[in-house]
């Protein structure tokens, strides 16, 4: 009976290191791909599968685990919904009414959004692994669920057309008035 | 047109740029978020992913209770894999107590186990057909309606002794009924529409030498709405004589 109080009490100290180390980190990387409430849920099944698997967790590699977790809860919630995009989500999660002066903000934000949904899902995740979560190419590619050699394709490629994405999308418009001539105007 | 950066784009892109989440953890919702998961005694993971959706609101509106309360009290955690509430919880607090919330009389060897390791004294047992708790109201609705209370009356002679034991969510609605060397009263449950019964126990208030036992109502029992919860010696048998219903009920 001792014995086992020790192994509760060593496991309940490891999970709570954990979670106070890595809590904040789970929940922003939800955040970052869903609407608060669900990522506060996101958050709960991650550690609740980090409980439940204590034994499983890689001590060395452990937000890479939880990570890993919370991408795989998440992608099973976005399957589950089919009628609104995850997109349209984050549209109606922002202010219904932005004050004036965050309004240049939010529509950049949304354009840079926009830009980023255009990217095949893998590369939209490759960015987000580096740039928003600031993991390392290893970590990233483990999240990922690929080799870092591919991780590093994927990312550079996503780079690629992001950029492209940008350009076009700054491009200015091609002149309407040049196709109406002066004549048809008067 | 001056090109920009991916990571520019990302930065602008970035829904959390302005958000802080270091202290999340220690946060009511975070905590209330940790305190559930420890509680949590459920089946691997593995089986219960599915179904999917069911789950995620089950535990979002755990969560949501719990953070609009006190932070030593819990709800549910989690669901067990037919989709329904576990058949209770048991979570450890800083101050030494633990509250346990039950749902209904599975895993009673879990439940022993745990509250054991909590360091509580227990016996987890059932209630045989002639030892039925006292009656709470109706019993129609909610699977336990509420906890009748007996205890030696060698160590506990009052209300007032319980609330260095046991912190109930209710009054009792009983009093205390010295009976041929008992205590007993009864408390409700914490609503009508409860479907858990949340009792919390202050291990180091239990008198040396003395035991908490609590007694599952016997299965279709005409008065199986009731939990019994014994203090008394170690090694007593069950109080069970039969007391007259309170007034009222």
């Amino acid at each position: 009976m001792a014995r086992e109080d020790q192994r509760v009490d060593r496991d309940r100290d490891y999970f709570e290191s954990l979670y106070r180390e890595y809590y904040g980190r789970v929940l922003l990387f939800a955040i970052r791909r869903t609407d608060p409430q669900t990522a506060r849920d996101v958050a709960a099944e991650t550690f609740l599968a980090a409980w439940r698997r204590l034994d499983t967790v890689p001590r060395a590699k452990a937000l890479a685990w939880l990570y890993t977790t919370a991408r795989n809860t998440i992608n099973n919630e976005l399957r589950g919904r089919t009628r609104r995009t995850q997109l349209d989500e984050r549209l109606q999660a922002q202010p219904a009414d932005p004050a004036p002066e965050l309004a240049d903000n939010v529509a950049q934000r949304l354009d840079a959004l926009r830009l980023l949904e255009s990217l095949p899902a893998r590369d939209r995740e490759a960015l987000q692994l580096v740039e928003w979560d600031q993991l390392d190419l290893t970590t990233a590619a483990h999240v990922a669920g690929c080799s870092p050699a591919t991780f590093r394709v994927r990312l550079h490629r996503a780079r690629r057309r992001l950029l492209a994405a940008d350009e076009a999308m700054r491009r200015p418009n091609p002149p309407v008035q040049n196709l109406i001539t002066d004549e048809a105007l008067s | 047109m001056t090109s920009r950066s991916a990571a520019t784009i990302m930065r602008t892109a970035d829904p959390a740029a302005d958000v802080a989440v270091d202290d999340a953890w220690a946060d009511a919702e975070g905590r209330a978020t940790y305190e559930q998961i420890i509680a949590d005694d459920g089946p691997p993971l593995a089986a219960v992913r599915a179904p999917r959706a069911r789950r995620r609101i089950l535990i979002g509106a755990g969560l949501a209770a719990a953070a609009g309360a006190a932070a030593v009290v819990v709800g549910i955690p989690g669901v067990n894999h037919n989709g329904a509430p576990p058949a209770w919880s048991v979570t450890k607090h800083a101050d030494g107590s633990v509250t346990v919330n039950i749902n209904d009389d599975r895993d009673r060897a879990g439940l022993q186990k745990r509250l054991r390791a909590a360091g509580l004294r227990t016996v987890i047992t059932t209630a045989p057909p002639n030892c039925a708790g006292i009656r709470i109201g109706n019993g129609s609705g909610p699977r336990y309606t509420g906890w009748t209370v007996v205890a030696d009356t060698s160590t506990f002679t009052s209300a007032a002794d319980w609330q260095h034991l046991l912190r109930v969510p209710k009054q009792p609605v009983g009093g205390v009924r010295p009976v041929q060397g008992i205590a007993r009263w009864s408390v409700a449950a914490p609503a009508e529409d409860a479907r858990t019964l949340t009792i919390t126990i202050v291990p180091s208030a239990l008198p040396a030498g003395d035991t908490v036992t609590i007694a599952f109502p016997p299965r279709r029992s005409p008065l199986d709405s009731v939990l019994i919860i014994q203090a008394a010696t170690t090694g007593r048998p069950l109080i069970c004589q039969p007391v007259p219903a309170l007034s009222g009920q």
